[in-house]
């Protein structure tokens, strides 16, 4: 038993003595450098310009004026309908399995470069985020 | 003390004074180093696993709880670290010799420093991984069984139970071996 203690004794100081392992001399430099160039990948961390909820307010905005462009180039003047056939054209352009109004070509045109520059810019964006998260990883 | 020294600083690194960080690291770097070596037997392998884990503890700081013990929760990490690193690879522990030589502290140490350092190493061997830990924290970083269960993960009982059998198979291994330890 007595034994026993002086061998633990004598195991505790050897560890204490022996046990402790050393790093290179350089690793507190070389940790000290991964840091602070991760703190500066931070203060550089991408900020989108047009955040999520304002890209659908504007995607809203582009579905609404696109009906009301193609509802007032098909019908003319929209002050001359009352607001009830307005409504009615309105409903018709979603429901009808036909499409009841024959827009103007040139607001169609319109139309598709709108819905062409709004989508590269979407698309823009994506890249963009993507591509700059990956870099600051 | 030591505990209040490292509050201070992790404070001033929050603030943005990443420099003191060095400080941490230098303070900790070795029984970190000696834990991740103690779980997988290389010495680069133990360096970057070490090195990994500062860098995830500088990320996390702003998460650790001032009331635990700086230490405690960065050799958590490390263990961690190791452990993940030793599944990964499926590491191997290296040979005795490589173990002691590769080691530079023992190439400057007389032939019986050399002899009890060879010694310790050969002892240590016959334990095992999460064994070889216990008993580096038991002894060098003198944590008690609370401290070793919440670095490891392991209950208390059984913390209990492996620093038994460790210290049992290593007072066997000196007994048999006859070591110049007594003299």
């Amino acid at each position: 038993m007595n034994d026993n203690f002086m061998e633990d004794d004598v195991i505790g100081r050897l560890i204490r003595e022996e046990g402790l392992l050393s790093t290179s001399p350089d690793f507190t430099s070389r940790v000290m450098q991964l840091i602070e160039s991760s703190a500066q990948k931070k203060e550089i961390g991408f900020n989108p310009l047009i955040s999520g909820r304002t890209w659908w307010f504007i995607a809203m905005t582009v579905a609404f004026l696109l009906v009301v462009s193609i509802v007032v180039s098909a019908t003319g003047d929209p002050g001359q309908l009352s607001y009830i056939s307005k409504i009615t054209l309105l409903t018709n352009v979603f429901t009808a399995s036909h499409f009841p109004l024959k827009p103007d070509p040139g607001i169609i045109m319109l139309v598709t470069l709108l819905m062409a520059v709004v989508s590269l810019l979407l698309f823009l964006d994506f890249m963009l985020n993507n591509r700059l998260r990956g870099q600051l990883k | 003390m030591m505990h209040d020294n490292d509050t201070l600083l992790i404070s001033r690194i929050l603030n943005g004074d990443v420099s003191g960080y060095a400080v941490l690291v230098e303070q900790y770097k070795d029984l970190a180093y000696t834990i991740a070596f103690r779980i997988l037997g290389k010495r680069e392998d133990a360096e970057e696993v070490v090195q990994d884990a500062f860098v995830k503890a500088f990320r996390s700081l702003s998460s650790f709880r001032q009331h635990a013990k700086f230490s405690t929760w960065l050799y958590r990490i490390v263990y961690n670290t190791a452990i993940s690193r030793k599944r990964l690879k499926g590491l191997n522990t290296q040979s005795i010799e490589e173990l002691t030589f590769a080691d530079p502290r023992m190439e400057d140490k007389d032939d019986s420093d050399e002899d009890q350092g060879k010694m310790l190493e050969l002892a240590i061997q016959q334990l095992t991984e999460e064994e070889r830990t216990i008993v580096t924290l038991y002894y060098i970083e003198e944590s008690g069984v609370d401290e070793i269960h919440n670095i490891t993960g392991l209950s208390k009982s059984n913390v209990k139970v492996k620093l038994f059998r460790a210290r049992k198979k290593l007072q066997e291994y000196i007994r048999n071996s006859s070591l110049v330890l007594y003299s």
